[in-house]
């Protein structure tokens, strides 16, 4: 469905805080985060040639989920357990590590493995965020730590930090994750040449009875809690900020992509009342001193896991006629929206998958939380039925993994086109009236999930209704432009560059060049693993690079199993580098799964493996697969020996 | 010892003793096992 709005978005360009043309200082490549760079060497008529120039193999097998930078010739990327790698970015000489070492225990804490996502830059310092909470100053010419401070001061909550740390002025911004498990989400900014804190703000209200937090978020505190009820404070309600921050140096704003709650379903966290400020919501805060500027909240009362985390892009546009500063972003729920920055008014929006009333849904389809958005009000048109009253049990889309997750979308200001990973994954939800805490388990609020039948027509008709598709998205026209269909999900960031090209890597191994204007595939390579985060692209010496760091991670990697392509992780997280005529040739490494020793029959009882598939559900389904089906990165428990000694 | 004893803490797994007990340990192992031996005798 296309929703119709006044305004018509053209001729939108780049904005913010650029980086030279040649290289990408930040995550986002500059402060704009458009992924969108103007080098063009490589190009539709070039990308033939284009070949393997060098590769770098980590340490550790876990996880990879970095966007590499590169400043002045040198490549910096991130492996799993925050481990930072400086290399030559013309030939991948190693030139020094940083090892925060993070105490491995820390990963219990962590719901989507020790991954982490990459790194700033500024005037010479590197900055880490490792998985234990420290904010680390590293030097960019020797690996030499300059200070480090500990950021996860927030309250007693199962926080880790998995995200990059955003350079704004003369602060560097950091949030944290835990919201899964139970946390209550802030940002912080600290000195970039001290590490002394600046300013910090909350996300979601804390337990009244403490009084204030002493926070840049105390101003609108107040307010916020109004829209909060029930004892929400009892699993931290959430809203953590684990992925984006986008700084708006035009405006002296930042813009904060804010997480779920704390539990999921909204019956236990909050009473079923309220649209609890500010989960699920872009907010936007003075950049100077943290205060509160406006917000908006995409999914008003969250209840399926639906972030705002996801890349929050800005751009300069022309609107109606007149020049608008806007930002955008795909979130999890399945909507794309164009936001007045300025105002936080909503300016137009979109759905990126198909999303339908209730009544016009197939019967025993999984059903949209809404149908659409009302521009005026800015709030979604809800199916009330998705909100899984009472005892009912529904099946929804898209829910946790998103129909956009954290995996960073792109914006090529020669096209307007906004090319989104995009897919679309149901799940079933029933309020569970027993619901408890459990240390380091899902808090879902959720009754768990059981096993899956074993039955694999069934199994192959579940992994086929999960979509995936790259999507070039027409901002002016709130509507695809193209498509390019995935068979798995779990596919990685995009990069867009002026040669008219967008590069992705799928979740199928494969590393694509792609026609951004009309979505033909152009060139292809096989990594045997996926780069997560995003193709970074740079040039030295007149010749113009393209790299990756490839490692299966995150939550999709390790609940998705059925809709995975069952291929072993590779040993090591890789980077590898590409340049027109590279001829380095890649030396393919044995993915197969491992074989399979069931172990003698343990009971036969149907309520036993009941219990079993429940209790798995509740307890290891988020590491090693839903339905004890693996994605293959941790260990696959019915391909493991440890399976006869639990 | 790896569910309930934490043997593979120095991997960032968890260590559930507290939250599971013997039984449902056994549970989840026995449903572990016929999920291996479902693949084994589809494969």
């Amino acid at each position: 469905m296309k929703l119709r709005n006044a305004f018509i978005i053209a001729a939108l360009a780049l904005t913010g805080a650029s980086a030279p043309d040649e290289h990408w200082t930040s995550y986002g490549r500059d402060a704009s985060e458009q992924r969108f760079s103007p080098l063009d060497q490589i190009n539709v008529d070039t990308v033939a040639q284009l070949g393997l120039a060098w590769r770098f193999d980590m340490r550790d097998g876990r996880g990879v989920e970095a966007t590499p930078l590169e400043v002045d010739g040198v490549l910096y990327v991130t492996s799993a357990w925050s481990v930072v790698y400086a290399l030559d970015a013309t030939n991948g000489k190693p030139l020094w590590e940083f090892d925060p070492a993070v105490d491995r225990a820390v990963g219990a804490r962590a719901c989507c493995d020790a991954v982490n996502r990459g790194l700033a830059y500024r005037d010479g310092r590197i900055f880490v965020a490792a998985l234990d909470g420290r904010l680390i100053a590293v030097d960019a010419k020797t690996g030499t730590q300059i200070w480090a401070t500990q950021t996860l001061d927030g309250g007693n909550w199962p926080y880790v930090i998995t995200g990059a740390p955003r350079v704004a002025g003369k602060l560097v911004l950091i949030g944290n994750s835990g919201a899964d498990l139970g946390a209550r989400g802030y940002v912080t900014a600290y000195d970039t040449d001290t590490g002394k804190l600046a300013w910090r703000f909350f996300t979601v209200p804390g337990n009244p009875a403490n009084g204030p937090d002493h926070a840049a978020s105390d101003l609108i505190m107040a307010k916020v809690a109004e829209t909060w009820a029930g004892e929400w404070w009892k699993q931290g309600g959430g809203g953590t900020v684990w992925d984006s921050i986008t700084y708006d140096a035009a405006l002296g704003q930042v813009y904060i992509g804010v997480g779920n709650g704390s539990p999921w379903n909204r019956q236990v966290r909050s009473a079923d009342k309220g649209d609890n400020w500010f989960l699920a919501s872009i907010v936007a805060l003075d950049a100077r001193t943290g205060e509160y500027r406006w917000h908006y909240q995409a999914t008003p009362g969250d209840t399926w896991d639906a972030t705002a985390t996801q890349s929050i892009i800005l751009a300069d546009a022309t609107v109606a006629g007149k020049p608008r500063k806007v930002l955008m972003q795909a979130p999890k729920n399945g909507f794309f929206y164009v936001i007045d920055r300025r105002t936080g008014k909503l300016l137009s929006a979109g759905n990126i998958v198909p999303m339908a009333r209730t009544a016009d849904t197939p019967k025993g389809a999984p059903i949209s939380w809404a149908y659409g958005i009302d521009i005026k009000t800015g709030r979604p048109l809800e199916n009330p039925e998705a909100r899984y009253p009472g005892n009912t049990r529904v099946m929804v889309h898209p829910t946790g993994m998103g129909a956009h997750s954290w995996q960073p979308m792109a914006y090529s200001p020669k096209t307007n086109f906004a090319f989104i990973p995009a897919q679309d994954y149901a799940a079933t939800f029933q309020a569970d009236p027993q619901y408890q805490p459990i240390p380091n388990a899902r808090a879902s609020g959720l009754m768990p999930g059981g096993g899956i039948p074993q039955d694999n027509a069934l199994r192959s008709a579940i992994a086929k209704s999960v979509h995936a598709k790259l999507i070039a998205w027409d901002v002016a026209a709130q509507k695809a432009a193209w498509t390019l269909d995935y068979a798995f999900a779990g596919n990685g960031g995009v990069l867009a560059t002026n040669g008219n090209l967008v590069f992705q890597s799928g979740a199928d191994g494969i590393f694509r060049a792609i026609n951004a204007v009309t979505g033909k595939l152009m060139w292809t390579f096989d990594a045997q693993a996926t780069a997560m985060g995003g193709p970074i692209t740079y040039r030295i010496g007149g010749t113009q690079y393209i790299a990756i760091a490839i490692g299966n991670g995150g939550a999709h990697w390790l609940a998705g199993g059925l809709s995975s392509p069952q291929r072993k992780a590779l040993p090591t997280g890789r980077v590898l580098v590409f340049k027109l005529g590279g001829s380095l040739v890649y030396d393919r490494t044995d993915t197969a799964p491992d074989p399979v020793n069931p172990p003698e029959p343990v009971t036969s009882d149907k309520a036993v493996l009941g219990r079993g598939a429940e209790k798995y559900g509740v307890f290891c389904a988020a590491c090693h697969g839903f339905g004890g089906i693996s994605g293959q990165v941790l260990p696959d428990l019915r391909r493991s020996p440890v399976a006869g000694d639990a | 010892m790896v569910v309930k004893d934490g043997a593979l803490l120095a991997n960032g797994m968890p260590q559930f003793g507290a939250e599971l007990p013997d039984d449902d340990v056994e549970a989840i192992r026995a449903f572990v096992a016929d999920e291996a031996r479902f693949i084994a005798a589809t494969k």
